[in-house]
């Protein structure tokens, strides 16, 4: 398992390093100056001269091979370079909006797997009674609906009609409990609503492929309680495929999330992405995608490593 | 194997595709209810985009400032936005981009994807690997962020929008077919006719692409729902289509920003988006049954 580990590990460089200079080289070629961005209502004031010493100020002046080796380099040791904008430290300006990105992602995850796991557990074993319809066809149009108008009808009814819950920004939970809370409520419910129809789908679809198999008559025919066969035998195994799910939203915790923040004014990295893209913020960009990639790719392994772990017959050393 | 069937072999490549819809399944795929109603819908929004001129009651351009943000009446159902242009018609002439974009870009993944998966299968070794890793990375960037990136590179077009989104949706076309081409690849037909010196490039027109293709017809049409909400979410997020053009997504930003005076605005293009997705999905599932029988049921 370790050099199956370790391994995967090793894969993961060539594809960072084709996602580097892809998103470097993309960059590069945004219509907007990112110059004129920083100048913003100034830019008009702007001079030749001024443009050539800021261009030289950012290493925006040197060849783009240069450039993009000392991006690199900082990248691999730590210094991610300063925002275009503020001229923050990128490391620092990431670090106070990650926790409010990954609170919202917990939150939302929470949702997902409460309600997803518990409809598609409860549809499974009720086929084709009235309980099981509700829920499958509640999967399909939680699959259909875009969350962003699911997050506006959600900030209409509860936000703007009843007024019971804040629709603008974020308190972290550890700091205010209640409030963060509060704030979380409509976000990570709008975020989860797709992720729970997508795990209710799965989990319904693998448990009753799972309790039509051998084992399951064998441990029902030597007389342990169906509650023990359900939750021991049957469950375990069907968790399978709704791990993999799991895995992939994990991994789209950083990108999946850019709207939502958006409509919510979260002060989280997804909506600093949008704000950075829209000024050409070369240095926060190329950050956020690096490490929204690496959480990606680490999600992935996981979810591998998961499912030797659910089913021992997997074994990674071949 | 020219034997295999007497019509195939004139028909080439196409004749084979259509062949893998024998016309039973196509009856089986209609009795699937939902598959029908799905179908049916897009039917509907299909005849609504291509005779919106003759169907909207107003220019969905035209701007009528005095009365803007007026509430839903006999004469503007939909009510008007905040610069007074007639929701309604702007509601039908939003079929056609969504409709367009959804197409397109499915179709964009497929001459990618398709491509792609049969060449890293039939070439194997170093190519194999230099294609797929390139996927690998593909997957691993965010797609609505990397979506956005290329539109501000290429600007908010029907077209560019599609391929953006294209783009994002052909991963799983390549992975998928490269999966069913290693599998022909050690079927004894395609051996055989390795055997009787083919030339490559029958092999892979006649033999790989025909045999391969099947598990692109369900992805093609489940990954137009994809497309669709994308093309919503980017022209929410105000960098998919350029105004004043009238998008579903776009008329959502819109209503979001004019919410508290104009809450009427949100509902119509938001239901517009999810029946359109739903009867995409619907019939996807049913393609998937009818297709796949060992898949009936599952997903």
């Amino acid at each position: 398992m370790r050099r199956y580990i370790a391994n995967r590990l090793i894969h993961m460089i060539p594809v960072l390093f084709i996602i580097s200079v892809m998103i470097f080289l993309l960059m590069r070629v945004l219509p907007n100056d990112p110059i004129y961005s920083m100048a913003g209502e100034d830019s008009e004031a702007l001079t030749p001269e001024i443009r050539e010493a800021m261009m030289r100020q950012l290493g925006l002046d040197r060849p783009l091979p240069i450039q993009y080796l000392s991006w690199l380099g900082g990248m691999v040791t730590g210094d991610w370079g300063r925002s275009f904008q503020n001229k923050r430290p990128v490391t620092s300006e990431l670090a106070s909006r990650l926790p409010h990105t990954l609170q919202l992602a917990a939150a939302s995850f929470i949702v997902s797997l409460v309600l997803g796991l518990a409809t598609g557990v409860i549809a499974a074993l009720k086929r084709n009674s009235i309980t099981d319809m509700v829920a499958t066809s509640g999967a399909m149009f939680g699959i259909a609906m875009p969350d962003f108008w699911f997050a506006l009808m959600l900030i209409l009814l509860f936000g703007v009609t009843l007024g019971i819950l804040p629709v603008f920004g974020s308190e972290l939970v550890w700091e205010h409990p209640i409030d963060g809370l509060r704030h979380m409520a409509l976000p990570a419910l709008a975020l989860g609503l797709n992720g729970a129809a997508t795990i209710m789908r799965q989990t319904r679809s693998s448990l009753l492929e799972v309790m039509g198999e051998d084992y399951i008559r064998t441990a029902r025919a030597k007389g342990l309680f169906e509650r023990r066969v359900i939750w021991l035998h049957a469950l375990r195994n069907s968790m399978l495929p709704v791990v993999t799910i799991l895995g992939l939203r994990l991994g789209n915790i950083l990108g999946g999330s850019v709207i939502i923040e958006t409509m919510f004014s979260w002060p989280g990295v997804g909506r600093l992405a949008v704000f950075a893209l829209q000024r050409s913020d070369f240095p926060v960009i190329q950050a956020i995608v690096m490490m929204s990639a690496v959480a990606i790719l680490v999600a992935n392994l996981l979810t591998d490593i998961m499912y030797a772990y659910l089913d021992p017959r997997i074994r990674y050393e071949q | 194997m020219r034997d295999s069937g007497s019509a195939t072999a004139r028909t080439g490549t196409i004749g084979r595709v259509l062949e893998a819809l024998p016309s039973d399944n196509i009856k089986q795929l209609l009795q699937h209810k939902l598959s029908a109603i799905g179908l049916s819908y897009i039917g509907l929004i299909l005849v609504v985009g291509i005779f919106a001129p003759w169907i909207a009651p107003a220019d969905p351009l035209a701007i009528d400032p005095i009365n803007s943000l007026k509430a839903p009446s006999l004469e503007n159902p939909l009510g008007l936005d905040h610069v007074g242009r007639d929701q309604l018609s702007r509601l039908i002439y939003g079929a056609r981009v969504s409709l367009i974009v959804g197409l397109l870009s499915v179709g964009v993944a497929i001459v990618i994807g398709v491509p792609l998966g049969i060449i890293a299968a039939y070439a194997g070794g170093w190519i194999d690997h230099a294609i797929m890793r390139m996927i690998d990375a593909m997957i691993a960037v965010p797609g609505l962020l990397f979506a956005m990136l290329l539109l501000l590179v290429m600007g908010g077009s029907v077209l560019t929008v599609s391929i953006a989104l294209g783009i994002n949706l052909f991963t799983t076309q390549a992975r998928l077919v490269r999966s069913q081409a290693l599998s022909v690849k050690e079927r004894e037909y395609f051996m055989a006719a390795r055997m009787i010196g083919t030339p490559p490039w029958r092999m892979l027109l006649f033999h790989m692409v025909p045999n391969s293709i099947q598990p692109v017809i369900v992805q093609a049409t489940l990954g137009m729902g994809f497309a669709i909400l994308g093309e919503a979410g980017l022209s929410f997020i105000g960098v998919g289509v350029e105004p004043p053009i009238a998008t579903w997504g776009s008329m959502l930003n819109l209503a979001f920003v004019n919410l508290r005076s104009a809450p009427w605005l949100s509902f119509a293009p938001g239901v517009a988006i999810f029946l359109l997705v739903l009867s995409f999905n619907f019939v996807g599932d049913g393609l998937r049954d009818v297709l796949d029988p060992r898949l009936r049921g599952r997903i």
